[in-house]
């Protein structure tokens, strides 16, 4: 069973920070195309870590993840994920977002968001849908990457509540 | 709980080409999560080293440090190659180095492979309970490209 969270929508996200949604969209290519890194918590407690590609549909962030995996049973049971962007090509810039994973089974929605993927993702009956709920979202931008006096500038948003 | 060495003794091809994914852009990169006061979950970008037997970090004061402190379980996935979406996951408990000898090959491990230091990290050792590597086609050959050739090690408890 999932936790209960104070979360919010990447709509709520982009009604309140369009800045950091948009850095979130660009880093993210959430068109089932890129790849980002997903934790879940495993049943001791621990994290757990994969690769996952986010899909933006009807102003919601989502991940498939397949039923068979370690990490649909993480979900299920804790909901609870950290998000993270692949690195951009020369490094620089972070994005991360925290929240709870909600299991959607909408079939409009599970077919928004295979639209949403170009077609790619969600035709199989083991792709289980969830929405990536946000409560903590931050993008870093690195000054000096890749050198000794590298230094970050974060924006940071918490969702309301 | 296994050093990076038991590691190689007990599963060489995921250990070789777990350290291969590690080192492919030159400098050791992957992700690292961790574990927050509130239980829930951190994940950043860090440059692991491998050296001297052992696998470990080298991590400034920060959130990602706190957790290692407190809390010290850990996830570790390394970055995917360019052309195919290998894995590389370890999981265990990061224990603080204390060891100035130690930590004077991390760091020298750390530099050769050009990575760059403030120089007020602390060094840990990741100990590790499980290791993933899953081997998947290149992109560019004809799927399906799922599912991958799964290689999993457990340490003896």
């Amino acid at each position: 069973m999932a936790r209960s969270f104070v979360s919010a929508s990447w709509d709520d996200l982009r009604g309140a920070q369009p800045e950091l949604a948009a850095a979130g969209e660009r880093l993210l290519s959430p068109n089932g195309s890129g790849v980002a890194f997903l934790a879940t918590t495993r049943k001791d407690g621990g994290p757990r870590l994969h690769p996952v590609m986010p899909i933006l549909a009807d102003g919601r962030l989502h991940v498939f993840v397949v039923t068979m995996s370690y990490k649909h049973r993480d979900l299920l049971r804790d909901g609870r994920y950290a998000l993270h962007a692949a690195l951009p090509e020369g490094g620089g810039e972070e994005f991360f977002v925290t929240g709870p994973a909600l299991a959607t089974a909408d079939p409009g929605r599970r077919a928004g968001v295979t639209a949403a993927s170009g077609g790619r993702l969600g035709h199989n009956e083991f792709e289980a849908l969830f929405e990536l709920r946000l409560d903590r979202v931050l993008h870093a931008r690195w000054a000096k990457w890749g050198t000794a006096e590298a230094w970050p500038t974060f924006s940071k948003w918490n969702a309301p509540g | 709980m296994a050093r990076w060495q038991t590691l190689e003794k007990e599963a060489p091809e995921i250990a070789e080409k777990g350290r291969a994914l590690i080192y492919q852009f030159g400098t050791g990169l992957g992700y690292l999560a961790t574990l927050r006061p509130d239980g829930g979950l951190r994940l950043h970008p860090f440059c692991p080293v491998v050296t001297a037997g052992g696998i470990y970090a080298r991590v400034i004061d920060s959130p990602k440090r706190r957790d290692l402190l407190a809390r010290r379980s850990f996830a570790f996935h390394a970055f995917a190659p360019e052309d195919r979406d290998d894995e590389f996951m370890l999981t265990g408990t990061a224990n603080l180095v204390e060891d100035p000898q130690v930590i004077e090959t991390v760091a020298e491990a750390f530099h050769a492979a050009g990575a760059t230091s403030s120089g007020d990290e602390l060094t840990f050792e990741f100990d590790i309970d499980r290791a993933l590597l899953a081997l998947y086609k290149p992109r560019a050959e004809e799927g399906p490209h799922w599912p991958p050739e799964y290689h999993k090690w457990r340490a003896a408890s």
